[in-house]
């Protein structure tokens, strides 16, 4: 008997440490999914009122709107851009400061600075040094007499600016990871290389990537599951301009529910937004296994 | 002997761009930072200069006193640390009782929250203003606290962590007939100092930083935390440039000096999250 309520006991305890949690996440996220899941297929003002079933009609207004393709498409350039250009930047450096010294860990410390501060403060930094007029950047090419563009003002060059600001930003982040990745591999297996002789780049591509490969499948799949959801750095530089050459799809998102107040079509949007992503994890972890299989 | 050779230039080359990258990653704060301290003028006429001709540091106090920034600041201060705070202590008792303690459906629950994880912001962000917005509690220090107060990342690094503690300790607080919540106030919490250390400044960094979130659930000067309170001024200063990058520099302290004071636990804090 009294075995029975010391285990009942033991579970209401268990239940009480989670409730808290769970009350919070339940509230403010689980019951936003579901609301956003069912409202999607109704029309309905700010207010909540006026709720009208009207299916999937809120999909298709988005679907039909060019404005949400020209996000998409510019959302997935810069998915192109930024994950490439960040995981390649990030292993490169990962290896190179991996040994333990004193300049490594000042290279470790300076490469993570940006990741330290907002992605806002990061871009607007960026933008105001690149600014056309005053900024320093194209003042110092002047000096040097190359032509100087108005980089986040022009329609083919403002993407790839935004493009650069996110991997300053984030390299020291994953480079993080990669390094923490790095300390697994053991020593043996570099020792072994160098007495077969093999080179700087052979270790390179057939011992260390392959060593870490797993983690760096991790961080590819969390950069790009990222990527997807760039909003502080066009917000904060570019609004999606110039001529919507920016406007990614969380921009889309944001003007829709809380700029033009379609909440309907804003919640569309961002299940669609969701259903893309786990589309793309899915892909990215089958094609992970598929190369495991390979080696 | 001719591969010794070849090996050091490879590694000098390495080195020496490392150095490049380490410069063009320090440069936007050096520059911020000496812009900051440009007159009006000189930022207008001369942008080609890295340092000032003359220092003027008078941004550093104008703010204060041109646009609301000691409210911003203090505004960030209170909603960043009270989340640290509870969130600390939700996530612990939460991941000590998803590692340590038995309960029916323990192990559904734990995935079921895990799996919240894999919810971008932006499908529950509609709705989250809406249910905050009906609650009375936008523009509120709680609205922006209280859904904060717990996340799937933190109760998932609380778990792992208290994995790692031995099991006698709680076994013999048992035995002594503690409760379970004595057990965790006077035994487990004391222990989670190094964890507190990574998650808070981790927790703290992520809120301090943020920017879509407070930029929905405010809407006045008063309530309005940092990030979104620049984002939304700096337009306003266009090119008075010393005056925005105080604001942004100034900003920026409170991050950078966790970093620094935490750098020895935030490698290791990551480096457990990223190889697992």
């Amino acid at each position: 008997m009294k075995w029975k309520a010391l285990a009942w006991n033991k579970s209401a305890v268990g239940y009480l440490f989670i409730l808290p949690s769970l009350a919070v996440m339940t509230l403010f996220v689980i019951v936003p999914l579901l609301f956003s899941l069912i409202s999607s297929l109704f029309s309905f003002d700010i207010m909540l009122h006026n709720f009208k079933f009207i299916g999937f009609d809120n999909y298709h207004t988005v679907l039909d709107d060019d404005r949400f393709w020209n996000s998409l498409k510019n959302t997935v350039y810069f998915v192109v851009g930024n994950v490439p250009l960040q995981i390649v930047l990030s292993i490169l450096v990962a290896v190179a400061i991996n040994k333990k010294s004193r300049l490594n860990i000042v290279f470790r410390t300076v490469y993570f600075l940006p990741v330290v501060c907002s992605m806002a403060i990061v871009a607007m930094a960026i933008a105001m040094m690149f600014d056309f007029n005053i900024g320093i950047i194209p003042a110092l090419m002047r000096q040097l007499g190359l032509p100087v563009v108005d980089v986040f003002n022009d329609p083919t060059w403002a993407m790839p600016a935004i493009i650069l600001i996110s991997v300053y930003k984030s390299f020291g982040f994953t480079m993080i990871i990669l390094l923490a990745a790095l300390q697994g591999v053991p020593e043996s297996l570099y020792e072994a290389a160098e007495i077969d002789g093999a080179g700087r780049t052979a270790t390179f591509f057939r011992i260390t990537l392959p060593s870490i490969a797993p983690s760096i499948a991790f961080v590819v799949i969390t950069s790009i599951i990222g990527s997807f959801q760039v909003f502080d750095q066009v917000y904060v530089t570019t609004k999606g301009g110039p001529m919507f050459k920016t406007e990614t799809i969380v921009q889309y998102i944001y003007d829709k529910a809380f700029v033009t107040n379609e909440m309907g079509p804003g919640i569309a949007s961002a299940i669609l937004l969701f259903i893309l992503i786990l589309i793309v994890t899915m892909v990215n972890l089958r094609m992970g296994q598929k190369s495991e299989q390979n080696f | 002997m001719n591969r010794r050779k070849g090996i050091d230039l490879g590694r000098w080359v390495i080195v020496l761009l490392l150095l490049v990258l380490a410069a063009a990653t320090i440069f936007p704060f050096i520059w911020m930072a000496s812009t900051s301290v440009k007159s009006m003028g000189e930022v207008l006429s001369s942008p080609q200069r890295l340092l000032p001709a003359s220092y003027d540091f008078s941004t550093y106090t104008k703010i204060w006193s041109e646009v609301p920034f000691g409210r911003y600041f203090l505004n960030s201060l209170i909603f960043s640390c009270s989340v640290v705070v509870i969130a600390l202590f939700l996530n612990s008792l939460a991941g000590y009782a998803f590692a340590r303690l038995q309960f029916k459906g323990r192990n559904l629950l734990f995935i079921l929250i895990l799996c919240t994880m894999m919810i971008p912001f932006q499908v529950t962000m509609t709705p989250l203003f809406l249910i905050i917005y009906k609650l009375g509690m936008i523009d509120t220090y709680q609205g922006l606290i209280i859904p904060r107060a717990a996340d799937a990342f933190g109760i998932f690094m609380m778990r792992q962590f208290f994995l790692t503690l031995p099991k006698d300790l709680e076994e013999s607080g048992r035995i002594d007939g503690a409760s379970e919540f004595r057990i965790y106030f006077q035994i487990m919490l004391p222990l989670c100092k190094p964890a507190f250390v990574t998650l808070g400044v981790f927790i703290f960094m992520g809120n301090w930083n943020d920017l879509l979130y407070p930029l929905l659930l405010t809407n006045s000067e008063q309530f309005r935390p940092i990030q979104a309170a620049i984002a939304l001024f700096a337009g306003k200063y266009g090119t008075d440039y010393s005056f925005v990058l105080t604001g942004l520099l100034l900003a920026s302290v409170p991050t950078l000096a966790a970093y620094l004071f935490a750098q020895r636990f935030f490698v290791s804090g990551i480096a457990m999250t990223g190889i697992k």
